[in-house]
């Protein structure tokens, strides 16, 4: 119910106040600061991927770039392709930065539907089906959110490897899907709880089954519950990296391991690397300004009602 | 609306998360459990039963555990007395109902969608002991005593050095979620306290904070278990480098899983899972009502 207005403010009802004047004006400065300590690691990385080495190293460490060297860009996307003479143009070949955000966006969304639909099929089963042992059984799932995922990654590794699925996109979607459940399954619960049991009644006396109810009820009514959770799982995926390090080869990298990567070889060279860093993190950012509340209301959820 | 097939439905529904949660928490768990017995030298091998030695092993110093349990505890306690009561001043200040409310909110925000491994590249760049922007700042003002390996290669800085990115990336998110809970503070509670002559400080005091409890507790939980599993952000500054003066478990987990090490590995895994729940739970039973006038 609070949900729709967690974000929302109405000035009226705070008629009663007299603030101190030195102390608002205290209130604002400590904002600002930390708001320009927030932004000035993003405009650094930005200046310095549009700089070349010695304007990073010496001559001009703060400052907005002298000459913009859009090079760097260039250079990342060139990152990976094969170099040959002619040299081979081809996109999405491995390691490359449209290969990794590709293998990002496709591992990432089955990873999301996976862990959704278990979720919502596993929350109508608790919630909605009377039957000995689902409290049981809910509180086991709750047990998941506290369990972190380093944990698996020594029997998931040899069990992975003895069937040799290890370097493949399966073996990032099962562990990123599975670690999603428990919350997604404690959020889903929150929602589906206020869905009145009246309709689930009155669809069984129309004679729907509960495959039925679950499909023709529930689903169409757990939209907004799927789109918070579906934003709350693609954050907590996307930016993974033990998993993807390790489970994965050139073929199968995610953006974050390609970031990592961009320093390998480059160890000096911060103007590739700067370049990297901001294309890594660009997209994101974009989808966060126009998206921005949608995401904050999705992380509330998910730590409001844990 | 019982049926008779109904066993069968609810296992179906059943089926898909709960495949997904046994064999990727429960059998990983007892996996664990299991291989820290053995020597498990390979994946294939178990080697020796070797009972509870791993774990007596874990806090020799060849396996430098106890030292990352220590550094970890540290990050947990930096981020419980640093970053949570600077969280909460920002979200108290914003609650209060500002102007530009909203934009403050999701600048602050902002850093928890980046990348850790991002930040981590950035901060190293900021850290460099020749160019960086740290040193560069010394330079400028003439100030001294800037360790000259650099602050992540100090022994005596170098866990701060791998804290200030930290609270840079997560004092956003616990800032949201005690603004939300400061959001739910009904304003007639407000303007009650206001009424009786509160000034805003006892407010916050006597109002607001005692009504966001639960979120706090929550914010604790995820803070000290953040910390203790702390990976990416080491991983992007430590590469393969050993001995660091910041090392955490997840990060010597990894390091023994690929070094033949695979008992220890599980015996550290173990080992997280316990404090993990231990923590929970104490975070939890220190939070809990208590009624002054003895049990409820």
């Amino acid at each position: 119910m609070a949900r729709d207005n967690i974000t929302s403010f109405n000035p009226e009802l705070y008629t009663v106040k007299k603030t101190n004047k030195f102390l608002k004006a205290l209130i604002y400065v400590g904002l600002v600061v930390w708001l320009l300590i927030d932004l000035f690691p993003i405009y650094y990385l930005l200046t310095f991927s549009l700089k070349d080495k010695s304007e990073i190293t010496g001559q001009n460490v703060i400052g907005l770039p002298r000459k913009w060297l859009w090079e760097n860009y260039t250079r990342v996307f060139n990152m990976g392709k094969k170099t040959g003479n002619p040299p081979i143009k081809h996109f999405f070949a491995n390691g490359s930065l449209e290969k990794c955000f590709s293998n990002s966006v496709l591992v990432v969304t089955l990873a999301i539907a996976l862990a959704l639909i278990a979720a919502l099929m596993a929350t109508f089963a608790i919630t909605r089906i009377v039957w000995k042992g689902r409290k049981t059984l809910n509180s086991i799932f709750m047990l998941g959110i506290t369990i972190p995922m380093h944990v698996a990654l020594y029997p998931i590794y040899s069990s992975l490897s003895k069937i040799h699925m290890l370097r493949s996109y399966t073996a990032l979607i099962i562990p990123y899907a599975a670690f999603s459940v428990s919350m997604a399954i404690l959020v889903c619960t929150g929602f589906m709880n206020d869905i009145p049991t009246e309709l689930d009644e009155s669809a069984c006396i129309d004679g729907c089954g509960l495959w039925g109810t679950f499909f023709h009820i529930i689903v169409p009514l757990m939209k907004p519950a799927l789109a918070t959770m579906g934003i709350y799982i693609f954050l907590q995926c996307w930016n993974e990296f033990m998993f993807a390090s390790v489970f994965s080869d050139e073929a199968h990298y995610t953006l974050p391991v390609f970031v990592s990567n961009l320093k390998g070889a480059n160890i000096t060279d911060w103007g590739i690397v700067g370049a990297g860093l901001v294309l890594a993190t660009m997209p994101m950012l974009l989808v966060y300004v126009f998206m921005s509340r949608r995401i904050q209301e999705s992380f509330m959820v998910g730590a409001v009602k844990g | 609306m019982r049926r008779k097939n109904q066993t069968l439905t609810v296992i179906l529904f059943l089926l898909p998360a709960l495949a997904l949660f046994i064999g990727v928490l429960i059998y990983p768990i007892i996996s664990s459990v299991h291989h820290s017995f053995y020597e498990y030298r390979t994946f294939d091998d178990s080697g020796a039963f070797v009972g509870f030695q791993n774990y007596i092993d874990l806090f020799n110093d060849h396996y430098r555990f106890g030292k990352s349990v220590v550094n970890a505890l540290i990050l947990a306690a930096l981020s419980v007395f640093i970053q949570l009561p600077l969280s909460l001043g920002l979200a108290l200040m914003l609650g209060k109902g500002i102007k530009g409310e909203r934009f403050y909110l999701s600048v602050y925000f902002m850093p928890v969608l980046i990348s850790a491994v991002v930040i981590g590249m950035l901060w190293e760049k900021i850290y460099n002991p020749i160019y960086g922007i740290i040193t560069k700042a010394f330079e400028f003002f003439n100030w001294s005593g800037l360790p000259t390996e650099g602050l992540l290669a100090n022994k005596k800085t170098a866990l701060l050095a791998v804290f200030i990115p930290t609270i840079w990336q997560f004092v956003g998110y616990h800032m949201l979620l005690m603004y939300a809970g400061v959001k739910g503070v009904s304003p007639e509670l407000r303007e009650a306290a206001k009424l009786d002559g509160a000034t805003d400080g006892q407010v916050n005091r006597y109002v607001v904070i005692p009504s966001i409890k639960p979120v706090i507790k929550v914010s604790i939980i995820f803070a000290i278990t953040g910390s203790l599993k702390s990976y990416d952000l080491i991983k992007v500054f430590a590469k393969d480098a050993r001995n660091l003066p910041y090392e955490v478990p997840s990060l010597l987990l990894v390091r023994y899983v690929f070094g033949n090490y695979g008992g220890i590995a599980s015996a550290i895994a173990v080992m997280m899972i316990i404090m993990c729940f231990f923590f929970a739970i104490l975070v939890n039973w220190l939070f809990k009502e208590r009624n002054p006038y003895g049990k409820r």
